[in-house]
Formats: structure tokens, C-alpha cells, sequence
């Protein structure tokens, strides 16, 4: 028999999800009587050389995924300088290889936007309240999901403009391993070096709950991580369900081969670069690459991530 | 419109015509812009003041003159008027505008509105106002506030026409939204005969704050 070790579901995950819905849905009423839906739409290629988020060894591998997103936003002006929008998002994603990962997820979206004074250079805060469900997806990873965000923009010149953000967030899942909640910070610098061309400077920082994945062998009856050899892992907590291990984790089959899925604490950083060029003025592509590298006292990994993509306003 | 900074040439026929009915000794400008790659320039203001018998202040329109917004955008870019006109700013979109300037000329701001604005704004002082909209931060357009009737603005094709100007001679001024420096140069009208003038322009790069949507960056995984 399969031990599996589970913790009580985040109790702040679901507080955080609720809250977001609930402050979507007390804001519908204003909002209906508001300017709109405005829609946009986009589509995204992704690569990510470790999907499984491993340490090291036969345990990364790379995927790619397609994903299209659609969005409705209802505008309202509270007053001369503050912006009030609604809006509900779907997206659908689908793996080359890990079917398993393939997900349909819609949920609503508000935002308090105020700016302090008169045009393009006056500074701009926002207030970003969003929850995210999965309505189609892995009976075990699917998810709803909240977070609040916080962030400053300021546009220096015609062409730069600076983002910092702060968010707080969590998601619940029916197994705790895919469950947790994060804090996190971020970073953009968007310098439009010529006409229509935009080159996006990422960073950004994360704590919290990360899932990693090992190769999983049976031995005598219990699941444990396939190490060829014990340097490949960080620390030896990991070793199958060692009791010395806290926190939660389970045996998947995601990846076609067996896994070991572990919760875990980490921080992530991240950096990256992206070049965007318009395509008239309601069309935007994308391409960039953002590295991420997290550290926990018992896992270390780093994922490179390259995406394709366009985004359109309507 | 020109998108990189290169010399302008604007090549202004000076044409004395007689009106037929009345025998007028009134001439008139026409005004050819072109950049230094042949192409035309659109949005010249081009003005003409009579020096050493000035003329009476021009009298401004009954009407107000519409700036209208249309498509998160300003229906015209550039709007040349007299001294003392009022103008209006209906608002033909789907979004409400905050229709602002803060330009020495006229500081006013329109709070939020859609459809026909009630509020027409005087413009009483000569210079360029700088329009914005304070929510469409992309948004932007000119008003160029003239004390001479006699003025032009070049059209797509690069040419303008300003008629009915006494015989005398004038301070010839140019403004553009690009342009660096200024133009300005005095010619003669006489109730006979034509002269051509040839007045090179510089122009900055059109660089606006972009409109098209910004794409969300990549997070935790």
C-alpha cells in the first residue's frame, strides 16, 4: 500500500480564493452599469526544459504547450483620476507530451487603478484582486487559486516605463502536494527603443510552496526516488517517504513513467528579457525567455522558459 | 508623416491672382511641403502676419469648432484657430474621455464624459495647446491659437492654400509637431505676378506613447 502523506488543506489558499471571488462578485453591481466588455485574446508557444521542476538527472525533462486565453473587461471611472475594471478570464493549455497537464480554467478578474495627476509621466498605482478555477484538468493537480497584487507604474519618457509589484497568493487543490500559498515581488522595465518596438525587462522574486518531481522505483513495496546516485539529490530527506521529510507528497503518473510529487518551501528567482513588437495599435507579439532558479533547504532547480505569442485587443 | 528625423522642404508658390468678379489685387500662398526624401508632409501650420500696416484682430467663429474622439483617438491632430474661438469636444466613442491640457496657453480640464460635451472652451491666449486625455494616455493633439486670419494647414498631399491677402509683406511662420527650431521668414505679396519660396524643415521622430496592448510576463512555474 501506497503511504501517502498529506497535511490539512491550506486554509489560507481557500481564505485567499474566496476573498477574491467574493470581491469580484460584490463589484459586479457598479461595474454593470459600466463601459463595455471590452475583449482580448491571445495565444502562446511555450518551452520549459524542466517541467518537473527536478534537481538534477533523468528527472528533467522538457515539454512544449500551447495555450489561448480570452478575456472580457467592463470599465468604470470613479472619478477623474481612478479606474475601476471587471473582467473574467479563460484560458485553455495543452501538452505535447504530458496530456495530464492539460487544463481549461476561467475566473474573474478586478482592478482599482488610480493615477496621481495629469497625463502620460504622473505615477499609477494598482490593485489587482483575481481567482482562477480549473474546469477541465487532472482530477489531482486541478485547482482554484486566488492572489492579491499591489503595484507602482511609472512612465519616465515617451518610450520607458518601470512596473513594481507585490502579491500575496495561494491555490487549493484536491491533493495537498498541489496545494500552498506564496508571497511574492516583481519587476518590469518596458523601453520602447523605436517605433512599435518594445524590449521587456523582467524579474521578480517568490517564497513559498513549490512542487519538484523525482523519478520514482519500487523497493519492496514502497516508492521512492530513483537516485542513481545520492549527490544527485540535495539533501537526503528526500529518500522515498523518509519519515524525516514534513511535508506532502504523492506518487504520479503525469509524466507516463512514475514520479515522487514533492511540497516543498522555496524561493524563486527570476529574470528575463522579451522583445514585443506592435502590430498596429491593438496587436502585440511576444517572444522571451525568463529563467527561474529555486532554492529550498531540500531541492534546488532552475527551469528555462522561452514563449511565443500575440496578444489583441478587440 | 515622416518616421525619422530628416530635412523637410517646404516649397511655397507665391501666386498674385486677380479676382475675376471684383478686380481684387488680393493674392494667395500655395503651400507644397516635402521632406527630404520627396514625400509630403501633413499638418503644417503655415501662417502669414502683414507687416507695417498690421491688420485688425481677426474675429473668431459663432460656432465652436469640434475636436472630436473617436476610436481612443483624437479625430484631428492638429487644429489651427484664431485667437478667441471656442472650441468643443464631443466625444463620438465607446469609453469616456478626461480630455486635459496643461500647456501655458490654456490649462483646462474636461472631467469625464461621453457623447456631446456641454462645456466649450475658450481659447484666448496665442501659442500651441498641448491636448491629452488622462485616461488613454496615447491620446494626443494639437491646437495651434493664431492672431492672423491668414493661415493654412497642409493636408495629405503635402499642400495648403491661404488666399485672399492684401498686397504687402508678410512674416511667414511654419509650426509643426515634429519640427526642431522654427521657421519663420518674410515675403511679399504683390497684386501681380507669382514668386516661389523654398523653406527647409526639420523633423524629430514621431515617437507617441504606445497604444497596443502590453502582454503579461512569465511567473512562477
Amino acid at each position: 500500500m501506497l503511504p501517502i502523506k498529506e497535511t490539512f488543506p491550506s486554509a489560507t489558499a481557500r481564505a485567499l480564493a474566496a476573498a477574491a471571488a467574493f470581491a469580484c462578485a460584490l463589484a459586479w453591481a457598479p461595474v454593470a452599469a459600466a463601459d463595455g466588455p471590452y475583449l482580448s485574446g491571445g495565444t502562446t508557444v511555450e518551452w520549459q526544459d524542466n517541467v518537473t521542476n527536478a534537481s538534477s538527472g533523468a528527472g528533467i525533462l522538457g515539454a512544449f504547450s500551447a495555450s489561448v486565453t480570452g478575456g472580457a473587461t467592463w470599465l468604470k471611472t470613479l472619478d477623474f483620476s481612478t479606474l475601476l475594471s471587471l473582467g473574467m478570464d479563460t484560458g485553455a493549455e495543452a501538452w505535447a507530451r504530458y496530456d495530464r497537464l492539460d487544463r481549461v480554467s476561467a475566473g474573474p478578474r478586478l482592478e482599482l487603478k488610480h493615477k496621481w495627476g495629469l497625463g502620460p509621466f504622473a505615477p499609477v498605482l494598482l490593485i489587482d484582486v483575481s481567482a482562477d478555477a480549473t474546469l477541465v484538468g487532472d482530477g489531482e493537480r486541478s485547482n482554484a487559486s486566488g492572489e492579491v497584487r499591489a503595484a507602482y507604474s511609472q512612465r519616465w519618457t515617451d518610450g520607458l516605463q518601470t512596473e513594481i509589484g507585490a502579491a500575496l497568493g495561494g491555490a487549493d487543490a484536491r491533493q495537498a502536494v498541489f496545494s500552498g500559498h506564496h508571497v511574492a515581488a516583481d519587476g518590469a522595465l518596458n523601453w520602447d527603443v523605436a517605433e512599435g518596438w518594445r524590449i521587456k525587462i523582467l524579474g521578480g522574486w517568490r517564497n513559498g510552496d513549490v512542487v519538484t518531481n523525482y523519478r520514482a522505483k519500487q523497493i519492496s513495496g514502497v516508492w521512492v526516488p530513483s537516485i542513481s546516485d545520492p549527490s544527485d539529490y540535495a539533501g537526503s530527506t528526500l529518500g522515498g517517504y523518509s519519515p524525516a521529510y514534513p511535508g506532502p507528497s504523492r506518487l504520479v503518473t503525469t509524466f507516463h513513467t512514475p514520479f515522487i510529487a514533492y511540497r516543498l518551501l522555496g524561493h524563486t528567482w527570476s529574470y528575463g528579457l522579451g522583445v514585443a513588437p506592435a502590430i498596429g495599435a491593438d496587436t502585440t507579439l511576444l517572444v522571451q525567455y525568463v529563467r527561474l532558479e529555486t532554492w529550498s533547504p531540500t531541492a534546488v532547480y532552475t527551469n528555462d522558459v522561452v514563449s511565443a505569442g500575440v496578444v489583441r485587443k478587440f | 508623416m515622416p518616421r525619422i528625423a530628416l530635412p523637410l522642404i517646404a516649397l511655397v508658390t507665391a501666386a498674385s491672382r486677380l479676382a475675376a468678379a471684383a478686380g481684387s489685387a488680393d493674392g494667395a500662398i500655395h503651400v507644397l511641403t516635402r521632406d527630404a526624401a520627396g514625400q509630403p508632409v501633413s499638418n503644417a501650420v503655415v501662417s502669414l502676419t502683414r507687416l507695417g500696416d498690421p491688420e485688425a484682430a481677426p474675429t473668431p467663429p459663432n460656432d465652436p469648432v469640434p475636436i472630436g474622439q473617436r476610436h481612443q483617438e483624437f479625430e484631428t491632430y492638429v487644429t489651427p484657430i484664431v485667437m478667441g474661438t471656442r472650441v468643443v469636444f464631443p466625444n463620438q466613442d465607446t469609453v469616456k474621455h478626461h480630455v486635459y491640457s496643461v500647456s501655458k496657453a490654456k490649462r483646462f480640464e474636461i472631467p469625464l464624459y461621453i457623447g456631446d460635451s456641454k462645456e466649450t472652451v475658450l481659447f484666448d491666449r496665442p501659442g500651441v495647446v498641448t491636448l491629452g486625455c488622462n485616461i488613454h494616455d496615447w491620446m494626443i493633439a494639437y491646437v495651434v491659437v493664431l492672431t492672423t486670419s491668414h493661415f493654412t494647414k497642409t493636408g495629405a498631399d503635402g499642400t495648403g492654400l491661404i488666399s485672399g491677402l492684401p498686397p504687402g509683406t508678410y512674416d511667414l511662420v511654419v509650426w509643426h509637431p515634429l519640427m526642431t527650431g522654427t521657421v519663420q521668414q518674410q515675403i511679399t505679396v504683390a497684386p501681380a505676378g507669382d514668386a516661389t519660396q523654398v523653406i527647409p524643415l526639420s523633423l524629430h521622430p514621431d515617437r507617441r506613447v504606445r497604444r497596443a496592448p502590453d502582454s503579461g510576463s512569465s511567473g512562477y512555474r
